[in-house]
């Protein structure tokens, strides 16, 4: 049987859920504490070294990357017609979906650890916090969780994060005025990997994602909203409440 | 006349990957070499192809493709020829994987050095007022930063030391997922090993510190693997400047005295 490891259904781990309940195909969730750092424990870490979720394993494979699972469950359940099998189509689809990764993955960590996940820590026992994020045995994921604890995010990255959705929305108001989907004329995982990210940031740049600036994304956004297998994986809140905790996500590219 | 143009700078890095597979897979191809330090790629020509001025960019019949690494899964999917991915969906995954360590990883870091050492250097002596011209007409706010810090050489020396430590890092990744399987992806040889070549193909003379027989025998075994493909010899035919001639330096580096 298929097993997803997988947090919250915000951003990476949503993309995962849709996913697995769009393909049809019974699978055991297992939750996974972000802020109780179990990703970070010796038993995640043999599944996935780079200590992240969302994690699907399947014929003892543990495939990792959120928009890499998309891919691999578009492929291994080809009958569930999550993308297009056409040499044009497959490319659109995987250069749409690192289009959004590039723009939206990081600006909503960004954003939405400025305004969820840094004050929940700063309201509780920082010391300890601290403590515990020198101790993360995956070196590269300290930096993420240490500017959550100081809540230092400077204006420019928290501009530069505004402007990447901006860019986004942008371009998915021309992409829906021709066609109700992203991609060609069909829903698919380009929709999903997209829609994992726009559904935190309508609450945390509305000024640049929200109903008005962007009707279009509106509607589509709403098209999937009522999709079952969506409500499904909406549905799998376990600790928090929807939409209102986020962890540090991916850096900001370094080198255009 | 091939309805299959494509343009592309020196056989390497990117503009390597979709000349090794269209090579591969045996589809006759224009090349049309366009040349990065003369700023081919910002002007209006060019612009009217890929309004985003990036190189490679592969035009086929009337579509036209921007993005090396998902340009692969095209080139493989719309022409007959040898596959150059796996069957089976967990190794796709695997090869994918790699795609993911080497653009947002791997890549980046290593691309900082290089344009640090080699490509600021060398457009830096141009006209001062060709080069700013140059920068503005730039249409991408992260190619337009990159040049910027190239060509009045800006570099933080914290993020130049950021990317070296990068770079040996992904060297170690590399070595070790080459230990698992003789192909980047598995047994068969993919798109994988095209993309992690274009980015490691002169890591045993440019860091000779950390890629060697004695530091790295799977990375070295594996890279005299891809050299021995027939496809690595016509594709460094395309290039233009001296880097061809370091192709002969590491391939005497990674054949001589393996110590497996």
């Amino acid at each position: 049987m298929i097993e997803l490891y997988h947090w919250e259904p915000v951003s990476h781990s949503l993309r995962a859920l849709i996913c697995v309940e769009e393909a049809g195909v019974e699978y055991e969730s297992h939750y996974v504490d972000l802020l109780e750092f179990q990703q970070f424990g010796s038993e995640f870490l043999s599944l996935n070294p780079a200590g992240q979720v969302p994690v699907l394993r399947n014929n003892g494979v543990a495939i990792t990357e959120s928009v890499l699972i998309a891919e691999y469950l578009a492929e291994a359940f080809p009958e569930a017609g999550l993308a297009p099998t056409d040499p044009l189509g497959w490319y659109e689809v995987q250069t749409w979906s690192k289009f959004i990764d590039y723009n939206l993955s990081s600006s909503l960590a960004t954003l939405g650890c400025n305004h969820y996940l840094s004050p929940l820590i700063r309201s509780g026992d920082v010391e300890a916090m601290s403590e515990a994020v020198e101790a993360i045995p995956v070196e590269v994921r300290r930096p993420g969780w240490r500017l959550a604890i100081t809540g230092d995010y400077s204006q420019e990255i928290l501009a530069n994060s505004r402007r990447k959705v901006s860019l986004v929305v942008e371009r998915m108001e021309k992409s829906l005025a021709n066609s109700e989907w992203l991609v060609g004329n069909t829903y698919s995982i380009a929709d999903i990997n997209t829609f994992a990210m726009i559904h935190g940031l309508r609450d945390l740049a509305t000024e640049v994602a929200g109903d008005e600036v962007a009707p279009r994304t509106a509607g589509w956004y709403a098209r999937i909203a009522e999709r079952d297998a969506v409500k499904r994986a909406l549905g799998r809140t376990t600790r928090h409440e929807l939409g209102t905790v986020y962890a540090p996500g991916p850096e900001h590219s370094r080198w255009g | 006349m091939p309805d299959v143009k494509l343009y592309h700078w020196e056989p390497n890095a990117n503009s390597g990957k979709p000349i090794i597979a269209l090579i591969e897979k045996g589809v006759d191809f224009d090349s049309h070499y366009t040349d990065l330090l003369e700023f081919d790629q910002h002007k209006p020509e060019y612009l009217a192809i890929n309004p985003n001025g990036t190189i490679p960019v592969l035009v086929h019949g009337d579509v036209m493709l921007a993005e090396s690494t998902e340009m692969g899964e095209y080139i493989d999917g719309a022409f007959t020829g040898p596959a150059l991915r796996p069957d089976s969906p967990e190794e796709r995954w695997r090869m994918r994987w790699w795609g993911k360590f080497l653009d947002g990883y791997f890549g980046p870091s290593l691309s900082m050095i290089g344009w640090s050492v080699f490509v600021g250097p060398a457009v830096r002596s141009k006209d001062p007022d060709e080069l700013r011209r140059n920068i503005e007409r730039i249409p991408l706010k992260e190619r337009r930063d990159a040049w910027t810090m190239a060509i009045y050489n800006q570099f933080p020396e914290k993020e130049l030391q950021e990317s070296q430590r990068r770079v040996q890092h992904g060297i170690r990744v590399m070595e070790d997922e080459l230990g698992k399987s003789t192909w980047c992806a598995g047994e068969t040889f993919s798109l994988a090993d095209i993309n992690a070549f274009c980015m490691a193909y002169a890591l045993p003379m440019m860091q000779p510190d950390h890629v060697s027989h004695e530091k790295t025998p799977n990375l070295i075994d594996w890279l005299r693997r891809v050299y021995d493909r027939p496809s690595i010899d016509e594709s460094f035919k395309l290039g233009r400047t001296p880097m061809a001639e370091r192709i002969n330096e590491v391939r005497e580096i990674i054949s001589g005295g393996s110590v497996k």
